[in-house]
């Protein structure tokens, strides 16, 4: 093989990408292979699904905290220190 | 894609996005090297080649009829590309690809540095040999020499005489013996 073969060779093979990228053309724009929803009804379901959440919820009985500490009653009259906790309250008013 | 019908003569139907593919496959490379010859850009050219064939995708969606898919990716890559070359010359003055892409990067990391060396400036030979051939001349030699294509398949591509397709290599070849003596490599085997 001539060297200006090798030459021209060489080099437009650097130049050539190896491979070919894929090609986007499975859904091209413009082209849909699937009919679309109009866009007034798209809207009318999401309002309408939104308003029947609510009434739902709204419909649902107060859900009350689940706790296992103890009653908050004993702990109304407890101080940092400690001191006054699991005293029994007394009607005593404070000095003035 | 079953519903997608593409109005292709190319002896079978084209009748779905997986032949449409086939296609691809099979003049992807054709078409780079024409939108190559024109603005000696490997990334450009194939940017350029695949608007090309989604050009032609969306031709047959809207149900043009195309007798000579290949002819006619091969017109519109060669159009475009022209048109970028305009684009780029209003955009910067100039549509010298080394001015506007700078020094080519090297492909062969696993050469030896010297060896790199004489390859990248062979490579910048070539590429000023190629920058003073008309676009005509270029298109040959990519077919040839990125692809392997011989004289008979170059002329069926590119719709010219074998004939023409001879002349146009002797004068590249020799284009690139004379460069190459100017810069001191002997290049005769």
């Amino acid at each position: 093989m001539n060297r200006i073969d090798e030459i021209y060779r060489d080099y437009f093979r650097h130049e050539m990408p190896r491979t070919l990228p894929p090609l986007p053309v499975n859904e091209p724009a413009g082209v849909t292979t699937a009919p679309r929803p109009a866009n007034g009804f798209v809207l009318a379901a999401s309002v309408a699904a939104l308003l029947g959440l609510g009434l739902w919820q709204a419909g649902q009985p107060q859900a009350r905290p689940r706790t296992t500490a103890e009653p908050p009653s004993l702990l109304n009259s407890a101080t940092a220190d400690g001191a006054t906790i699991l005293k029994p309250a007394t009607n005593e008013t404070p000095n003035k | 894609m079953a519903g997608n019908r593409l109005h292709i003569v190319t002896g079978i139907a084209v009748t779905a996005a997986g032949e449409f593919d086939t296609l691809y496959e099979r003049h992807g490379r054709e078409v780079w090297a024409v939108a190559y010859a024109r603005r000696l850009d490997s990334a450009l050219a194939m940017d350029i080649a695949q608007e090309a064939f989604l050009r032609l995708w969306r031709e047959c969606q809207s149900g043009t009829r195309i007798d000579n898919p290949r002819a006619w990716l091969l017109r519109v890559a060669r159009n475009l590309a022209e048109d970028t070359a305009k684009s780029a010359f209003r955009r910067n003055g100039t549509t010298e690809p080394d001015l506007l892409q700078g020094v080519v990067g090297d492909r062969d990391p696993d050469a030896e540095p010297l060896g790199r060396l004489v390859q990248a400036e062979l490579h910048a030979t070539v590429r000023e040999v190629l920058q003073g051939l008309p676009p005509a001349d270029r298109d040959v030699l990519t077919l040839k020499y990125a692809l392997d294509y011989d004289a008979t398949a170059i002329a069926q591509a590119l719709e010219i005489q074998a004939s023409a397709v001879h002349m146009r290599l002797s004068r590249a070849r020799q284009r690139l013996a004379d460069q190459l003596k100017r810069v001191g490599v002997e290049a005769t085997s």
